[in-house]
């Protein structure tokens, strides 16, 4: 069987694009309780309306629960718990024991073990097991070997992050926010402290020698070479991260995941060749390096910066079609596409496939020859088959 | 209540109960992440301190991955420790191990999260006859942990002095800098018993973080140590089993001197002469307040604002004098003619209106739209993009 692809949803409009794109599942979080309290997040009725699409697609919405909750906190859980279950939540993301037990008293909810908790082991696995957790998300620390010796001493279901950036630190592990910042990073304060940049005071022959580093800053983690590895070992599910990622980012490494494991269970063998073709999909967005981290080894040095963190950016997003009308695409623009340049579609079935136009208008037939942010557009063009509305337009840079 | 502190060697084991301290941590290299002592070492602590009529607890704060867990406990089992008083563990890995495969007494460390009394309560019930201690996190407020002392059935420790950990890591970050090396993508072997080093950074407001290493992975630490001595009525009225100090980084006479008076004398002047021994700045931490989800409602969360009532669409775009688009986003809601609508900008400013015309993005003039159908009508002064639509 093939594993559930997992992606994030940082608001309506993107679980609407992730589902869309191939996602299996869905995460999600609310106002109150995750850990991004910098995203825009769901509200009740957007949450009842994502579980609603998400169900009429077969899909699963899982709520994030996984900050450490304090005691007054976790008083108001129950009635957020009512809600979620009334809307047809499919399984929340928790970290913190005593919300794990506030799910199961409270609702019939389906438990699922954040990251957060930083479950590495069988032992570890057994023990929530115990105590109530239908799913593990383990940390990103181990090795798809290892997941499956745990997978065949405990009887549970196993997610691991595929995808995304990465915390240096054991997650959950890290209070450098707390006591630097005054923001709590185990309740959504994360400042992204091991983002910075430091001067390490290295003793050397002579003295003291001052090197400037990013030692601390991940490269993010990229699985699609491993794919095939992650089903033979029996994960359950495979997991995206980045509920604060933007829509190019979200349309094409959820495709890209789909692709792969759409080949894969068609039967066909994912070589070098197709994969490496994926994989420079994947590369058509801003993003940090790639490392494999620790899914065949233990992380090296080799997936840390030394030097100053290289944003790599290849393309934008130019926008996101709303109507598909014959040969007219009907776009929402979110950046300053000049008509000439290279237009492709975020869509595995028009891989490599570019957009050729002449003609662009706004709504109200004004003809022009750039885009402004946040403007419809018409845009005449030629073999457009197979593009749907909420597919992302993309333009290399 | 108790004092505990770590112990290194077994020198120091009478020095610690001369200076107070009944309770000894013995955090060896080989079982605990940063710990320095040697295995060789850990038998003669124990029986050392067993002579002196100490409790000796080992350290086992280690986080397992995968196979490490089998190694660990082989290594464990291997070194045949006898007559210690509990192990103290932070992986809940170590947890079912110990409660369920042996005698032993166990001390939880639930350091990392756990702020309600749920979980701390569910952590005791896991196992009321093995887990002894619970090791409280440092995050919690002294008002909390009074509540807590009356409703857990366990002894509970706080940390009181010494250095804070601030980041957990299993990568090695700090070794490749002690290599000759060129190619970035080398990877590296630990080689050394233990690095420490200071790092800054421009962006922190605060310097000269200490930074350490050793085989089980790297460690940041905060330039200022914890010291909630001065909340001394408060520490008492918590009814704790433990206080722990950390001296491992300046364990001298004049400090172990200075404790001395302080524990026999809890004033305030026993406490200055403590902290001007101390070569460290002192903080209080968040002992007798925690205000670190404060600063949240600053942070940029437009979701909060969302009025959901009659809540029907977005405003996705607008040509000023010429026409506005709405996204119909709410499932259950119908746009039709000579509905009113309200407007709210995202400068909260608000505008109603009668629909009178509408159309699609075809330009053609429709009566009525509903979910996932984009309206065209014309612009009206004060709305802009990203406005939300609802109906009156």
């Amino acid at each position: 069987m093939l594993p559930e692809l997992l992606s994030p949803a940082g608001n309506l409009e993107k679980l609407k694009i992730a589902i869309n794109y191939g996602a299996d599942a869905v995460y999600l979080g609310l106002q109150k309780f995750g850990l991004r309290s910098a995203a825009e997040n769901f509200n009740i009725s957007e949450l009842n309306e994502g579980v609603q699409y998400a169900h009429q697609r077969n899909a699963k919405v899982f709520v994030v629960l996984n900050a450490y909750l304090h005691d007054k906190e976790l008083q108001e859980l129950p009635a957020y718990l009512k809600e979620m279950e009334k809307a047809g939540v499919d399984a929340v993301i928790v970290s913190d024991l005593g919300v794990v037990k506030c799910v199961l008293n409270n609702s019939n909810i389906p438990v699922h073990l954040s990251t957060q908790a930083s479950c590495l082991n069988y032992r570890s696995a057994k023990l929530w097991k115990d105590m109530g957790a239908e799913r593990i998300v383990l940390g990103r620390e181990i090795s798809l070997d290892q997941a499956a010796k745990i997978k065949e001493k405990v009887d549970i279901e196993l997610e691991m992050f595929i995808h995304g950036s990465m915390c240096m630190a054991y997650s959950g592990n890290c209070v450098i926010s707390n006591y630097t910042q005054g923001r709590d990073s185990n309740r959504g304060g994360c400042a992204h402290s091991c983002r910075f940049e430091y001067s390490l005071e290295i003793p050397k022959e002579n003295g003291i020698e001052k090197t400037n580093s990013f030692f601390m800053s991940s490269k993010d983690l990229n699985g699609i070479m491993q794919i095939q590895k992650f089903v033979d070992c029996g994960i359950d599910s495979l997991k995206i991260e980045g509920r604060m990622k933007n829509h190019l980012y979200l349309s094409s490494i959820t495709g890209a995941y789909r692709k792969a494991l759409d080949a894969i269970g068609r039967g066909e063998s994912l070589n070098q060749e197709s994969l490496s073709e994926i994989f420079t999909e994947m590369t058509k967005l801003a993003h940090r390096e790639y490392t494999e981290a620790s899914l065949l080894e233990a992380a090296g040095s080799d997936s840390v910066y030394r030097e100053r963190e290289k944003a790599i950016n290849t393309h934008k997003v130019v926008g996101k079609i709303l109507e598909v009308n014959g040969n007219d695409i009907i776009f929402l623009s979110k950046s300053n596409y000049e008509l000439g340049q290279s237009l492709e579609p975020v869509n595995y079935s028009m891989m490599g496939k570019s957009i050729q136009s002449k003609k662009l208008q706004e709504l109200d037939g004004e003809l022009a020859t750039k885009c402004k942010p946040n403007r419809i557009y018409r845009l005449n063009a030629e073999q457009i088959t197979g593009l749907r509305a909420g597919d992302i337009l993309r333009t290399p840079v | 209540m108790k004092y505990s502190s770590f112990v290194e060697d077994v020198q120091q084991v009478k020095e610690l109960k001369a200076a107070g301290f009944t309770e000894l941590v013995l955090a060896a290299s080989s079982l605990s992440r940063f710990g320095k002592t040697k295995d060789t070492d850990i038998q003669p602590i124990i029986d050392e301190a067993k002579a002196n009529d100490l409790q000796v607890f080992i350290e086992l704060d280690r986080i397992l991955v995968g196979s490490e867990l089998d190694l660990f406990l082989r290594h464990w089992q291997s070194l045949n420790l006898k007559n210690f008083d509990a192990v103290r563990v932070l992986d809940p890995g170590l947890l079912e191990y110990f409660c369920a495969e042996t005698d032993l007494s166990v001390h939880f460390n639930s350091e990392m999260g756990n702020h309600n009394l749920s979980a701390l309560k569910h952590w005791q019930n896991y196992s009321k006859e093995k887990i002894k201690r619970i090791i409280l996190c440092p995050e919690l407020e002294a008002e909390k942990i009074k509540e807590y002392t009356k409703e857990l059935n366990c002894e509970l420790e706080i940390y009181g002095f010494g250095k804070i950990l601030l980041f957990y890591t299993p990568r090695h970050l700090l070794s490749p800098y002690f290599e000759n090396h060129e190619d970035p993508a080398e990877k590296f072997v630990f080689n050394k018993e233990y690095i420490e080093i200071l790092g800054n950074s421009e962006e922190s407001p605060h310097k000269a973080f200490p930074l350490v290493e050793t085989k089980c992975g790297s460690f940041m630490f905060s330039p200022k140590d914890l010291c909630v001595l001065d909340y001394w009525q408060d520490i008492l009225e918590c009814n704790l089993a433990s206080l722990r100090f950390d001296l491992r980084d300046n364990f001298n006479k004049e400090t172990l001197s200075s404790i001395t008076k302080f524990l026999e004398e809890p004033e305030k002047k026993n406490l200055k002469t403590l902290k001007d021994t101390w070569p460290k700045t002192l903080i209080r931490g968040f002992f007798k307040a925690n205000k670190s989800d404060v600063l949240f409602g600053n942070l940029k969360n437009v979701g909060n604002l969302k009025k959901e009532e009659n809540y029907l669409g977005d405003v996705i775009e607008t040509k000023s004098g010429v026409h506005l688009v709405i996204e119909i986003k709410s499932q259950n809601s119908l746009l039709s003619l000579g509905k009113k609508l309200s407007f709210l900008a995202p400068d909260k400013k608000a505008k109603e209106v009668e629909v009178k015309q509408m159309k699609n993005l075809a330009g053609e003039l429709i009566e009525e739209a509903s979910f996932g159908q984009f309206v065209m009508l014309p612009h009206y002064s004060g709305v802009s993009s990203n406005t939300r639509v609802y109906l009156v």
